[in-house]
């Protein structure tokens, strides 16, 4: 069989007229390629980044919300109801569950069950740009979930209009203080149910014991560690302060800042180091 | 079959010095040496073949040339540069087929080349027009829209190739280009890759087909345990290491052993295999007239000339193919 003639090459010489040098802000390339991957479930993540809101709000605001009528936020805080005590928690732990998932299966199915990262590998990109690229995607992620989030409540008078990009933005750095999650994640060669465990053992109790649904301080004095070192509790109490003070607390608020600024950064060094070992052997 | 002379003068700038040059290269998991001291140099323009058995260590010297892995020990440069250094700048001007297909199944065919391109830092056009080309040339074009998880093997290890070349690459390593490919697909990529080769895009490919080695490789080098057993052109090797033809017998699976002691003597040279026994003579066909006049009554004969997988039994005792 004849096989049909090679089409014409963009440029004369071919066969090495391609680039010489690595891109610069190569790790933005990994974050496009993800995010084109994402295309393809759009629809679900912005179903999915709407619904839970609202179903969210119905359950806190309309029913939860009737039967707590005490006011559980701080003194001298804006907040008067109890939908507005949960609602800037709420914003941050769809963050929290949107990390934690994409800094475990996310990194499992690019690097180990498809192998992306290895293709990636092979091009300019360096392996801890694959890591930044990746970090980056997860972030993006978190401001389209956050961001419309956001939206809802205040669209719904929850919380103060001018109040939501800051909210984003918390919910966003908690959500990167799940990264120590992905350097677990590419460490393990083969998954055999691990994430499974570490959603329900780790996740979940995080989720639930981090001053999220009620103060953290309800909780008896020994098990208020389990949100000391949470990200969640972290977010959800400076995105609370930020939204309805009280003013004043900015030495509180500093301290949220700093444990989550050092662990997302921790695990994104983490995960650059791990990366590099597992792509480079 | 007739060679193609290494094409010399096809590129202008950088055709002078070689475009790798590895001196002692080295590579150990642990215990294991993957790659126990090779040296060699491909020069510019030239196809250059790694031919060896399984665990030879062909894809961790691959691994290396292609800057992802680091060298345990020796020396290494690619395009002038230490990929211990200039990693990313040496793979800008790479393109890589790895033995195993890593495409996005997450991704459309043609979307897989456009995020590909992107990684080198090309405009968007420049990387949407030569996907268009790359679909044409890998016989694709009808799939552009189809999910990778929907393509047989042969038509994703074709998207792997295009995607390989989404740069334009100085140097275009394969690992097993053509692994899952059936016959004919391998005929139309070898056509594919004897193209670029005379566009002047050097290649670096293993294999362990004596037949693919030998249609596209100028020179190669034949590995087993991460050391070169020789080096030479397919037509040099086959003079060195083999004789011109080849009488291939067969007996039955109990009488080799007992035909080859009759057979002593007969020929150059005498290798019994399982299931038959090779004559290595400069005239086949006298070989046989002798053989009958030994008494002997093959079930089957055959003569041939002597291939690269002659060449390999006799410098590692080994079949190619086990
Ligand atoms: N990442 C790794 N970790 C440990 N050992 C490895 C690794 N990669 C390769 N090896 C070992 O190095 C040796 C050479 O492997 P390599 O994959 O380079 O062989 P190959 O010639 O490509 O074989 P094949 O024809 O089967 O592809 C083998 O013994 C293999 O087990
Ligand atoms: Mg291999």
């Amino acid at each position: 069989m004849s096989a049909p003639a090679l089409p014409a090459v963009s440029t004369p010489t071919a066969g090495g007229s391609g680039p010489r040098r690595a891109p610069r802000f190569a790790w933005w390339y990994v974050t496009e390629h993800l995010l084109r991957g994402m295309r393809g479930y759009l629809p679900t993540v912005v179903a999915t980044a709407i619904g839970t809101p609202v179903v969210y709000l119905a359950v806190f605001g309309i029913g939860l919300g009737a039967l707590i009528t005490e006011n559980v936020a701080p003194a001298g805080s804006a907040a008067t109801t109890y939908l507005q005590f949960v609602a800037p928690a709420l914003l941050c732990m769809s963050a929290f569950a949107l990390a934690s998932e994409e800094f475990s299966f996310g990194i499992a199915l690019h690097l180990t069950w498809r192998k992306v990262f290895e293709g990636t590998r092979a091009t300019p990109i360096a392996s801890g740009q694959i890591a930044d690229g990746f970090v980056a995607f997860v972030a993006i992620r978190m401001v389209i979930t956050a961001g419309v989030y956001g939206a809802v409540i205040a669209a719904f008078g929850v919380v103060p209009l001018g109040a939501i990009p800051a909210l984003v933005l918390t919910g966003v750095l908690g959500g990167l203080a799940v990264s120590p999650l992905a350097v677990y994640a590419a460490r393990i060669q083969g998954e055999s149910g691990q994430f499974a465990i570490v959603q329900r053992v780790i996740i979940l109790p995080l989720t639930l014991f981090s001053g999220t649904l009620f103060p953290l301080t309800q909780l008896p004095i020994f098990l208020q560690p389990i949100g000391w070192i949470s990200p969640l509790w972290h977010a959800a109490e400076l995105g609370r302060f930020l939204a309805f003070g009280p003013s004043g607390q900015w030495v509180a608020a500093l301290v949220h800042v700093a444990v989550l600024v050092a662990v997302a950064a921790g695990g994104w060094i983490g995960l650059r180091v791990v990366l590099t070992r597992r792509l480079e052997r | 079959m007739t060679l193609a002379a290494p094409s010399a003068g096809t590129t202008g700038a950088g055709a002078a010095g070689p475009v790798i040059r590895a001196v002692d290269l080295r590579k150990s998991y642990g215990d294991t040496h993957a790659v126990d001291g090779l040296s060699f140099e491909v020069t510019s323009g030239e196809a250059f073949g790694l031919l060896g058995p399984n665990g030879a260590g062909k894809s961790t010297t691959m691994r290396m040339i292609g800057a992802v892995t680091t060298r345990t020990g020796g020396e290494l440069e690619i395009l002038g540069l230490d990929p211990d250094r200039s990693g990313p700048d040496i793979r800008a001007q790479l393109g890589v087929v790895p033995q195993q297909d890593n495409l996005d199944d997450e991704l459309r065919v043609r979307e897989n080349l456009l995020v590909y391109g992107r990684y080198f830092g090309l405009p968007r056009a420049q990387v949407a027009r030569r996907a268009d080309e790359l679909l044409e040339f890998a016989q694709l074009a009808d799939r552009a829209k189809a999910r990778v998880d929907a393509l047989s093997g042969g038509m994703k290890r074709r998207l792997t190739i295009a995607r390989a070349l989404i740069s334009d690459p100085r140097i275009l390593l394969l690992d097993e280009p053509t692994t899952g490919l059936d016959p004919q697909a391998r005929h139309i990529l070898w056509d594919r890759l004897f193209r670029l080769k005379e566009r002047g895009t050097t290649l670096v490919l293993t294999t362990h087909h004596m037949d693919e080695a030998e249609q596209l490789c100028d020179r190669l080098v034949v590995v087993d345990k991460g050391r070169i057993m020789a080096e030479g052109s397919p037509a040099q090797l086959i003079r060195e290491h083999s004789s011109r033809e080849v009488l291939e017998l067969r007996f039955g699976s109990d009488r080799n052993e007992a035909a080859a002691e009759t057979l002593a003597g007969v020929g150059d040279r005498l290798e019994v295999l399982p299931d038959r026994v090779l004559v290595y003579a400069a005239d086949g066909e006298a070989a046989l007239v002798e053989a009958h006049a030994r008494g002997l009554a093959p079930i089957t004969s055959l003569v041939r000339r002597s291939s690269l997988e002659d060449v390999f039994l006799r410098l590692t005792g080994r079949s190619l193919i086990e």
